[in-house]
């Protein structure tokens, strides 16, 4: 499949980590399997702690998935051979992070910070890196484009800000970015720039997206495709329209149930409180504890990720074959 | 009497005016939402009113009229016996304001005994009640606040804030850094804690669907001022000003049919400098020429106000 450029399957990572001198397993990400297509957006939904950030760092390469596990893909090549080319890895497959003014040297200006890659990856000097970084600038719409490159971080708005960093990541000519949570800090009123012009450069540029978010408006906004992530797994993916509008994961539903809706104050009473915050353990559905609909079959049995229609597949019991019929919803 | 009322509040940072010529007033059990972007003034106002303003921040002219007396000449110490009795507050970082090294117990206490001295056994109880009022398991009592997790210890620091039954709570962006579904949790019950302590509350926050969600009244801070204040209801249909109807544009339904990224173009102008015209005016997409050159005047009535130019001239601008 030559239009997939990501491909994740089966894939695992386990932390191990000490408590009250006992060591502990923490399953950031379970048998999670996606493909991300050439030029298209994937967002990564799901709740603080899901494993979003931990796909994140498998895919960049900064963490390694676990021994016994699936594989990643990238241009079809499995990330262990990568390994070996990690800079021309790194060239191909760029990230953003949630906070831009983290991100960025206080003391470096703009055209430093854009100009650093070009001289890394590309070897690019003098003259022809000082067009290439104006190219860029314009690129991602910082203009008037000299004023901009001269200028330091605490000079620019977080939206402007992200746009820079933006642009660093582009400096390399990525085919891959991963965002992880890059519009979460910025006013809503200055989003919908950084929204737009993720997708204007995937439409103009060719670039592939990994949108890391918590939040569904955007994921809906901008994603082809969506993927939900409930404590490490898979429960629901698909096509980021009907993943939306026709949610069938309970999980999905609670997601969608919480974006407040000021037009119709009367639904928020319906708010089911009890859903918040049950741990369960670690058989059966992870959603199980919290699931409005669970039943007994569910702690005995992990559901897996089984299409439900053309453009949906859902990790839930409810639509698996046995009983086809939702029990109500 | 309102509970709370503010005349003409000024407070600046060195040059900085973060808050300008701010009048509100709060009615009894009423909770008033103020939304704005980032660097409006919202927290300056809201530390500014319950006294909490750090240097070089100072409160420049104005009253704060709490229950008919004005807070702006008290000293700390004619402020201390009216803390978590009379005023308490619950901030962004809240979950962070909680003493590490004390149990959720000690926490309580502490604040129970300075000000409301009961025995031991009274005070179990009522800590008792109070985590169960925002839907901890009382046996948290006697955890570290790093065993939680933030939704739940922000949830504790919103019952500290009513552990006493303030008159006046300020809870400043109290569900920004949480996730969606917990944010919608703390709502849900901030809703019912109101209908049941009736205490009235200023409630900060970016986020206007939840303000939306929670306020009676909003308040729309631009620049430092309120640009606009409308019952929820009002607000939501008839926006009357600009910058408040483009940032009801920037919400929306996320499962309707077709959906787009709208924004704000523009950015806020830099507080250390104003200039005369409408801080808004750049970014309007209505602006006539006048809103460049004459600040426009906060006209209030009633329980509503407004700053903008176009008052009244709707059918002109219309057309
Ligand atoms: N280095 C680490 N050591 C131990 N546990 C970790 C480590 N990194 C992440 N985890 C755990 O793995 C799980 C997934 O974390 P991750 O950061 O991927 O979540 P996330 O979806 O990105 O959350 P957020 O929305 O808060 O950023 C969490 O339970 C987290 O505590
Ligand atoms: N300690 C300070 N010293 C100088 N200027 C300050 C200080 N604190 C805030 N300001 C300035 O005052 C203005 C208002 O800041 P404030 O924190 O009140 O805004 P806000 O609306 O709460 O923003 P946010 O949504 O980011 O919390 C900003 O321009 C800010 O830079
Ligand atoms: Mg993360
Ligand atoms: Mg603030």
């Amino acid at each position: 499949m030559a239009d997939v450029i990501l491909s994740l399957s089966q894939v695992n990572k386990t932390y191990v980590t000490r408590k009250n001198g006992r060591n502990r397993n923490v399953w950031a990400v379970r048998n999670v399997s996606f493909d991300l297509k050439r030029q298209h957006i994937v967002a990564l939904v799901g709740e603080s702690g899901s494993g979003k950030s931990t796909i994140a760092k498998l895919i960049t390469g900064v963490e390694r998935s676990d021994a016994k596990s699936g594989s990643i893909l990238f241009e079809q090549k499995p990330l262990a051979e990568w390994r070996r080319h990690m800079r021309e890895y790194r060239r191909h497959v760029q990230m953003v992070f949630q906070d831009p003014y983290a991100a960025l040297n206080p003391l470096n200006p703009v055209n430093y910070a854009v100009g650093r890659p070009l001289t890394n990856y590309k070897k690019l000097r003098g003259q022809a890196r000082e067009q290439e970084i104006e190219q860029i600038l314009q690129q991602v719409h910082l203009t008037p484009v000299r004023e901009f490159a001269n200028k330091l971080p605490f000079e620019l708005s977080g939206g402007q800000l992200q746009r820079v960093v933006i642009a660093r990541a582009l400096a390399s000519s990525p085919k891959l970015i991963v965002a992880d949570e890059p519009v979460s800090m910025l006013d809503v009123s200055i989003r919908a720039e950084v929204i737009g012009l993720i997708d204007e450069l995937r439409t103009q540029a060719g670039v592939s997206f990994l949108y890391i978010t918590h939040d569904l408006i955007s994921a809906r906004l901008l994603a082809d495709e969506i993927v939900v992530l409930y404590r490490g797994t898979v429960v629901e993916s698909g096509d980021a329209k009907t993943v939306v509008r026709e949610a069938l994961h309970p999980y999905t539903q609670l997601l969608l149930q919480a974006i407040p809706n000021p037009w119709a104050p009367e639904q928020d009473e319906n708010f089911d409180m009890s859903l918040l915050e049950r741990t369960g353990d670690d058989t059966g559905c992870v959603f199980r504890s919290r699931c409005p609909h669970a039943m007994e079959a569910c702690a005995k049995t992990a559901p897996t990720l089984q299409p439900h229609g053309e453009k949906q597949q859902v990790a839930c019991l409810l639509y698996s074959a046995e009983s086809r019929e939702p029990v109500n919803s | 009497m309102a509970v709370l009322d503010v005349k003409h509040l000024t407070v600046g940072y060195g040059k900085v005016q973060a808050v300008r010529d701010v009048n509100l007033s709060l009615e009894k059990g009423e909770i008033l939402g103020i939304v704005g972007e980032s660097g409006s003034g919202k927290s300056t106002l809201g530390s500014a009113i319950t006294k909490l303003l750090r240097p070089p921040g100072k409160i420049l002219s104005g009253e704060i009229r709490f229950e008919g007396e004005d807070l702006v000449p008290l000293t700390e110490k004619q402020l201390r016996h009216k803390r978590w009795t009379d005023i308490s507050v619950v901030m962004q970082s809240g979950m962070n304001a909680l003493n590490p090294v004390a149990t959720i117990r000690r926490q309580f206490e502490d604040v129970i005994l300075v000000h409301q001295p009961m025995g031991k056994a009274k005070m179990a109880e009522r800590v008792d009640e109070m985590l169960q009022l925002v839907n901890i398991d009382p046996v948290y009592a006697d955890h570290y606040p790093h065993e939680l997790s933030g939704g739940m210890k922000q949830r504790v620091s919103i019952a500290l804030a009513l552990v006493l039954d303030p008159k006046l709570i300020l809870f400043d962006e109290p569900t920004t850094a949480l996730d969606v579904v917990v944010q919608r949790f703390i709502v849900q019950n901030l809703k019912m804690l109101r209908r049941r302590y009736n205490f009235s509350a200023l409630f900060i926050s970016h986020d206007l669907g939840t303000v939306l969600e929670i306020a009676d009244r909003v308040a729309v801070m631009y620049a430092g001022q309120i640009v606009e204040m409308q019952t929820t209801r009002n607000l939501l249909r008839h926006p009357k000003h600009p910058y408040t109807e483009a940032l009801l544009r920037c919400f929306p339904d996320p499962r309707a049919e077709i959906i787009e990224a709208v924004g704000i173009p523009g950015t806020p102008p830099d507080l250390a400098d104003i200039t005369p015209g409408c801080p808004f005016a750049p970014r309007c997409t209505r602006s006539i020429s006048t809103c460049f050159s004459e600040t426009p005047a906060y006209v209030m009535e009633k329980d509503t106000g407004l700053a903008c130019h176009l008052a009244g001239r709707e059918a002109e601008v219309q057309a």
